[in-house]
């Protein structure tokens, strides 16, 4: 098939639209979405095909050899800007008071392939502002009517809460009768409208999009590790978008990772290392003072090798951690403290795996990395790993004389661990976010970054090693789980090549870990790599 | 008026509806015929015959059936379309409501030349007396074994299932109507995949007319040589005209295709009425381009004729204007029909028509620019060709007509801002 005069191989079942995107030639749609069926309504994906009278839909005309198509000519370029014309008779060109604005499709095509003027002489007819879902606000006079969103929440989603009501110029979209948008995916229909009909409660009117930094990331709030975009204005988060990865989320996530954010920006974070003053009574909560970061180290660092020499230390690793900070804290017991006693946190987890029809998968491990810390820890200190039970069951027999308690868990009252076994411990040394009730009964607690702040990888639960990357910094005196752990390596005497910088970490971790063999940071860009085959049946991604 | 009628032979007969009228006449010998011939011999006899649908848009029936994939053995769909509500248009339902075994009749000819087991008739909501016939001509087919399992002694079962759409006009696009079948809004699907190949529940399906369905019986009866010389080459066959508007008896005339325009409206529907002159017919229901009376003059009422003057014989709904007809009005009142019936689903035609509506209102009240007959060419020629479904074309084809060629009575209403044609005429 020749595109603009560029030839393109046909494979069976191709499109039009799909030998256009092969080529890299954009052509623009509002129906048309790779993840959903064909709709073929929105007309504006119109091409030429020589020999045909009238211009194709690309997105559902058959690709053939012996095409030879257009995608600018005369006949595409007079439809096009037709189309245009009829998009924007009712809309009510609202983009100063529009969060879509600068991100909308209908602006953007309008100012591309549109006419400028309307000829439109008649009153435009106003449409309902709709409450649709917990978190959507449907400004129906602003939609296009290309059904993205009712084809996703049937396809996808499977959940139908929306649907098309009324007939002809009077069609709109409405929730069907008795449901609301509150899926758990529910928040992708507001990205995949094109135009700003579907609008974000959590969003609305916090910043023009164009003020926005986008850094690509990872979401930490189950183990699929959908690709994200965290979206920041000045050092706070504004909102956390899907990002495309075929291998992993498709183009989609759930709305617990995008409203998961808000732990980021709590005033109530850790900011600060802090010392317990005096003896907990039976119940209560012993007093802190704080510390200097540097203090609160070199106690943590004296402590644990005090009790390695009396061969009674452990640590309990967090499913929070990156991979390079499980490698640090696996190098510390191996190369420094001589001990191989360090068990992973315990599944957190919610209710059950919630699983949507096209595949989509909402894990019920809250966690984002249990399987990349596992995979670290039993490499270096040789499997099985010890439970958290057994080394708190340690701790309450009184065998146990320090732990550090690695919890960075971004629910304050998340972690369920066994308080009493933890006040029996002679040195407990957390690393936390919040002041949670594990917190509250260490020695020594040190404030942890979050992963919106950090540089490292996870592990998915298909072994998908993917990248984080540092978006915001982090509140006060907070510092990432690897720079603290790099700081009590080196006071313990450790191997300080390895301890620079993430990316270098890494690179010593993929020689130690076998699946990992011969992985870098560069290597893994912005998509990851797979590190081992996915569970069959399939994955998760949609 | 010496043409022997075919399709309303039972039309006014005591008792027309009754299986034993239709049995009394010979009724159901094709179905019998076709049952012990193959089904590509039934398939041949009704391509030589030169049957062309009768739904509107003239496609040659037996070609219809044979793009029904011969190989694959699974459940076909026989749709017969009783959704008959272009305006203009009233011939379905003489048929349904005075001879529904014809139908049935076709209907078991039709399934078996596609080899359907199962056929739905979709009748229109507000067909109510037709649809309790049906229903209840489909019971007795049941009752005599016409129906069901092994009919005629044959291999062959064939179900037939009566369904009320709820009156949209989309439901009578073919692909409307399947949607709406199976339970879903009436929107349109877009082709490829055509019917044929993945139809009703995705499998291979046709949807013919009912006027279509009615004359493959006599087809089956009395040769195809025999259809093939009625009406002219090419478009041949018995029709049923729908005269309606300004002449003095309108109503359903069955005559050859290629019938003259004037001798359908003078001889049969007794010319112009209160003695006033011919100004305008839409010939083929309301998504034809309109006629001038000149034009009229020579015209066969037939497919290819009908084409050639650029209009098209459609359902063959002859909508009559007098002189008396302010022709702003006429293209207020098509347009705003199909506005009020877009489905919605595509750009072109939910905001399109809507659009032109809201143009002609403006003119019909005296409120019109000069600039609109061109604005109005334009929308036109923007919907036109573009939507998913032949709605839209329907919908520009009357109006873009009517501007061109009465476009001095637009220039009327703007300049004076009123209409120089008694408004009586129309009301």
């Amino acid at each position: 098939m020749k595109i603009d005069g560029r030839d393109v191989a046909v494979d069976k079942g191709m499109t039009v639209m799909d030998g256009c995107r092969k080529l890299g030639i954009y052509v623009p749609h509002f129906c048309y979405h790779p993840a959903l069926s064909i709709a073929g309504s929105c007309r504006l994906c119109m091409v030429e095909v020589k020999g045909f009278p009238k211009p194709m839909i690309s997105c559902n005309t058959p690709a053939d050899a012996k095409y030879e198509v257009f995608t600018g000519s005369e006949m595409v370029v007079q439809a096009r800007k037709a189309m245009m014309e009829f998009f924007l008779l009712n809309h009510p060109l609202d983009c100063p008071v529009c969060d879509q604005a600068g991100e909308c499709d209908l602006q953007d095509f309008s100012f591309r392939y549109g006419r400028g003027f309307s000829r439109y002489d008649e009153g435009k007819e106003p449409r309902a502002k709709k409450d649709v879902g917990r978190d959507i606000l449907l400004y129906t006079q602003r939609c296009v009517l290309c059904t993205r969103c009712t084809r996703f929440l049937d396809e996808v989603s499977g959940t139908n809460e929306l649907t098309v009501a009324n007939r002809g110029f009077h069609s709109e979209i409405v929730n069907a009768p008795g449901k609301r948008a509150d899926n758990l995916m529910a928040g992708n229909i507001t990205d995949i409208c094109p135009v700003g009909a579907l609008e974000s409660k959590d969003f609305l009117f916090k910043s023009r999009v164009w003020y926005l930094h986008s850094t690509p990331s990872v979401c930490t709030h189950c183990p699929a590790g959908c690709n994200i975009k965290i979206q920041t204005k000045g050092n706070r988060i504004l909102r956390i978008k899907p990002r495309t990865n075929l291998d992993v989320n498709g183009y989609f996530m759930c709305d617990i990772g995008r409203f998961g954010y808000k732990f980021v920006n709590d005033s109530k974070r850790l900011t600060g290392a802090s010392r317990r003053v005096g003896a907990a009574s039976a119940n209560g909560v012993p007093a802190r003072s704080m510390i200097s970061i540097g203090d609160a180290i070199e106690t943590v660092a004296e402590s644990l090798a005090s009790a390695a020499a009396a061969g009674s230390v452990a640590a309990i690793a967090s499913p929070w951690m990156t991979n390079e900070e499980a490698y640090l804290l696996a190098r510390i017991f191996k190369d420094c403290l001589r001990s191989s006693r360090v068990a992973m946190l315990e599944k957190n987890d919610r209710a059950t795996d919630v699983r949507f029809k096209k595949g989509f998968t909402v894990y019920a491990d809250a966690a984002p990395n249990a399987r990349g810390v596992e995979d670290v820890l039993t490499a270096v200190l040789g499997g099985p790993l010890p439970t958290d039970a057994e080394v708190l069951a340690d701790a309450q027999s009184g065998r146990l004389k320090a732990l550090l308690f690695v919890n960075s868990n971004p629910d304050a009252a998340g972690t369920r661990v066994d308080v009493t076994a933890l006040r029996a411990i002679p040195f407990l040394a957390v690393v936390d976010l919040f002041a949670g009730p594990i917190a509250a009964l260490s020695h020594v607690l040190l404030p942890a970054a979050s992963a919106a702040e950090k540089i490292g990888t996870f592990t998915n639960v298909e072994g998908h090693v993917q990248r984080l990357a540092h978006a915001v910094e982090s509140p006060g005196q907070a510092h990432p789980e690897w720079k603290l752990l790099v700081e009590i390596y080196r006071r313990l005497g450790g191997n300080l090549a390895i301890c620079d910088r993430p990316a270098d970490t890494f690179a010593h971790l993929a020689t130690q870990v076998p699946s990992y063999s011969g992985l870098t940071h560069d290597a893994l860009g912005d998509g990851g790599r797979r590190v081992a085959a996915p569970p069959s049946p399939a994955p998760a991604g949609v | 008026m010496g043409f022997d009628r075919v399709l309303t032979r039972n039309v006014g007969k005591p008792d027309s509806r009754k299986i034993d009228t239709y049995l009394a006449g010979g009724g159901y010998s094709a179905a019998r015929k076709a049952v012990t011939s193959t089904p590509d011999e039934v398939v041949k006899i009704v391509s030589d015959s030169g049957l062309r649908g009768r739904g509107g848009a003239g496609f040659p029936t037996g070609k219809k059936w044979s793009f029904i994939p011969k190989n694959d053995t699974g459940q076909k769909f026989l749709c017969c379309n009783a959704d008959e509500s272009e305006p203009g248009t009233f011939k379905d339902r003489v048929l349904l409501e005075h001879d529904p075994h014809l139908l049935i009749d076709g209907m078991i000819v039709s399934a078996y030349a596609i080899q359907a087991t199962r056929a739905f008739i979709y009748i229109r909501g507000e067909m109510h007396a037709a649809a309790k016939i049906l229903e209840g001509a489909v019971a007795e087919a049941y009752a005599r074994g016409f129906l069901g399992k092994k009919i005629f002694g044959s291999a062959f079962d064939l179900d037939i299932t009566v369904y009320r759409g709820a009156g949209a006009y989309i439901c009578g696009e073919e692909t409307g109507l399947i949607e709406s079948l199976e339970g879903k809004r009436g929107w349109p699907r877009i082709k490829p995949p055509f019917p044929a190949i993945k139809g009703l529940f995705g499998r291979p399906t046709v949807v013919n007319n009912v006027e279509t369905l009615c004359c493959v019986p006599p087809i089956l009866e009395r040769g195809a040589s025999w259809f093939a010389s009625i009406g002219t080459p090419n478009n041949t066959g018995p029709k049923l005209y729908c005269v309606s508007g300004h002449v003095n008896r309108p109503g359903v005339y069955e005559l050859p295709l290629g019938t003259p325009m004037m001798e359908l409206l003078d001889q049969y529907a007794g010319g112009i009425w209160k003695g006033r002159t011919l100004k305008a017919v839409i010939p083929g229901g309301s998504s034809a381009a309109v006629l001038t009376a000149p034009e009229c003059q020579a015209l066969p009422l037939d497919f290819d004729s009908c084409g050639k003057a650029h209009t098209m014989l459609g359902s063959a709904g002859v909508i009559v204007m007098d002189d008396h007809t302010c022709m702003v009005d006429a293209a207020l009142n098509v347009m705003r029909f199909y506005a009020h019936e877009s489905c919605g689903q595509c750009t072109p035609c939910r905001e399109g028509t809507t659009w032109v509506a809201k143009i002609l209102n403006r003119d019909v009240h005296g409120q019109g620019l000069e600039t609109d007959p061109d604005l109005l060419l334009d929308v036109c020629r923007n919907i036109e060709g573009r939507a998913i479904c032949p709605l839209a074309d329907g919908a520009v084809a009357p109006v873009a007509s009517i501007i061109r060629k009465f476009r001095s009575e637009f220039d009327h209403h703007v300049k004076h801002k009123s209409c120089d044609l008694g408004k009586a005429a129309v009301a």
